[in-house]
């Protein structure tokens, strides 16, 4: 179930993309050609247009825990292929590492499965695990 | 508006009605039923000081109930003419017998409580059918509350807040409690594209005005936040994707694709329950304001009017052109044209340019002194005609007139109305009847042809 929060506040996740890397996910018009074309999508919890509109529902905690950005291979299909030239890995290769809040929320999800501390530094270098 | 009112050549019946329509292209002689006003056009000035004393106090049906009128009023304020109507089931004279204050206000004496319905029949060359839409009733849907939430409103409610000059002065208030709407919900294809409701054509026009309504909403509400729940955006025409797209990036209006399940009140909020299925996830969200994109229906009365015009009308009651390509705006009946909503729902660059179609066909009709017309008409062979009339009743265009001919009353076919389809030439007993072209004999012949063996 997402719910949506009230007022303004739904545009937060969306701006913060926009900051970080540029890329306005309010572009997107859901036609699925990043996920039909992406090698890894069928590993994914959420596929590539899922994500860009989990972000413009401002379900921040819903795309950090998911599992798509470690199966990302950074081929960058989805950027490439994109008819509103939305560049899609850009958001899932930089602005997941560089967020703090994903780290707190990473850190619970990875508990116990390997010692994640090494993470930011691997991360924010070569831009994606 | 005004500038036609001022047209010499332009005769405005207002508030009026047609009552019977007789005769046929080039000859239609239509009567017209002048409502009774009340008021004496020739006389009033359109002052409006009757409707500023005016005790009673009405919803108004142009601000959708959301302002109130007078039961001397005009629609809007630009209306045409400026002549004031008294609403006979509302005024208290009418219905009580007391209060004339109206025509106690009126400096030139216009009120006329005595006036009656006028009829007057007038010839015309051509019509030219623009009677519009109906919207349609939304509260079938129980699961949107059948009516019950006062702030579920419908789009034309949200257009009449938007503006300035009307009831609310541009605010976008909940009618419940009169607060600004700050996170208000779009609802699409409400009735439109839904069968079992009746109307399973897609009403064209509301993803369109959707999209502009967000986008107004950002204007006069800042902090507001719409979401726009849809089926498919339908935006085919000029600049009207890019609008589209314009008003998700600008406005910020989030589009989620699925149709609402159920909207229910919790505290002074609407909770609206939908699917995105783009994510595959049920989605909920809390609204101060739902708008609903209603359907486009025809008028209550367009069958009626239609056997009046005798034009044909789909089952939904929308008047059926000749050809959907070829002859747009042409009904079956020769002479009348077809424009507008009433035609199937319409936006307005398409109603602009099928109107300009329509009196352009018009004055192709009036500039002529001789018509050409289709060879394949029905023609009685008089030597043979028992004057039966049995054609009269089976003919669909009212082509076929009783003539005396030497003492004796003989079915006669009037040219320009006749469309060749032959329902005359089957029932006719004796063959006195026959579309040109394609008479018995001819029909045999090549029934013959067919079976010969080869």
């Amino acid at each position: 179930m997402v719910v949506l929060p009230e007022g303004e506040k739904v545009q937060s996740f969306r701006n913060l993309i926009i900051e970080r890397c540029g890329e306005d996910v309010g572009k997107c018009i859901q036609c699925g050609k990043c996920s039909s074309g992406c090698p890894l999508a069928v590993e994914m919890e959420y596929i590539p247009n899922q994500i860009m509109e989990l972000i413009r529902l401002n379900q921040e905690e819903k795309v950090l825990t998911s599992n798509t950005f470690w199966f990302c291979a950074s081929c960058q299909t989805c950027s490439i292929r994109c008819p509103h030239d939305i560049d899609i890995a850009k958001p899932l290769i930089k602005v997941y590492p560089s967020s703090t809040r994903s780290f707190s929320i990473l850190s619970k999800a990875m508990d116990g499965y390997m010692n994640w501390e090494w993470l930011p530094g691997s991360i924010s270098q070569p831009g994606n695990p | 508006m005004t500038e036609s009112s001022q047209d010499e050549n332009i005769t405005l019946f207002t508030y009026s009605e047609i009552e019977e329509v007789k005769g046929f292209i080039g000859n239609f002689e239509v009567t017209i039923r002048k409502k009774a006003r009340s008021v004496d056009m020739s006389k009033c000035t359109g002052c409006g000081e009757c409707q500023q004393k005016c005790p009673r106090k009405i919803p108004s049906e142009f601000d959708m109930g959301l302002g109130n009128r007078k039961a001397i009023y005009t629609p809007f304020t630009q209306a045409v003419p400026n002549v004031p109507v008294i609403d006979r089931e509302h005024c208290t004279f009418f219905t009580k017998g007391k209060c004339q204050v109206c025509s106690k206000v009126c400096p030139t004496g216009a009120i006329d409580y005595e006036q009656q319905d006028e009829f007057i029949t007038e010839k015309f060359g051509a019509i030219v059918v623009a009677t519009g839409f109906s919207p349609f009733n939304w509260t079938v849907y129980g699961e949107y509350g059948a009516g019950k939430f006062k702030d579920v409103i419908t789009g034309l409610h949200l257009e009449r807040m938007l503006d300035t000059s009307g009831p609310t002065a541009g605010k976008v208030i909940r009618p419940s409690d009169g607060k600004e709407a700050k996170t208000v919900a779009f609802l699409q294809c409400v009735g439109s594209r839904d069968p079992s409701k009746g109307v399973p054509y897609c009403s064209r026009v509301c993803c369109m005005y959707t999209a502009k309504h967000a986008l107004l909403l950002k204007d006069h509400v800042p902090d507001s936040q719409s979401y726009v729940f849809y089926i498919d955006i339908r935006s085919p025409g000029k600049n009207y994707e890019e609008f589209v797209n314009r008003v998700q990036e600008e406005s910020g209006a989030i589009y989620i694709r699925g149709r609402v399940s159920k909207i229910y009140q919790k505290g002074d909020k609407l909770v609206v329950c939908a699917s995105d299925t783009l994510l595959g996830e049920p989605v909920k969200i809390e609204a101060d304001l739902v708008v609903l994109a209603s359907a486009m229906i025809p008028q209550p009365d367009a069958k009626q009017l239609a056997q009046k015009l005798k034009i044909p009308c789909d089952q939904f009651g929308f008047y059926t052109e000749v050809h959907p390509k070829l002859e747009p705006v042409a009904s079956v009946t020769r002479g009348i044209y077809l424009t507008g909503s009433c035609q199937f729902p319409k936006d307005i660059p398409d109603t602009v340019a099928m109107s300009g179609a329509a009196s352009v066909g018009v004055c192709s009709i009036l500039s002529q002194d001789e018509m050409t017309i289709e060879p394949r008409i029905a023609c009685v062979d008089e030597t043979r005609c028992t004057g039966c009339l049995n054609c009269i009743e089976v003919c669909p265009f009212n082509a076929i007139e009783e003539k005396p001919i030497n003492g004796k009353v003989l079915a006669h076919v009037i040219e320009s109305l006749c469309q060749g389809c032959g329902n005359c030439c089957s029932t006719c007993r004796v063959r006195a009847i026959e579309v040109r072209g394609f008479t018995d004999e001819q029909l045999y012949c090549q029934i013959a042809s067919a079976l010969e063996p080869i």
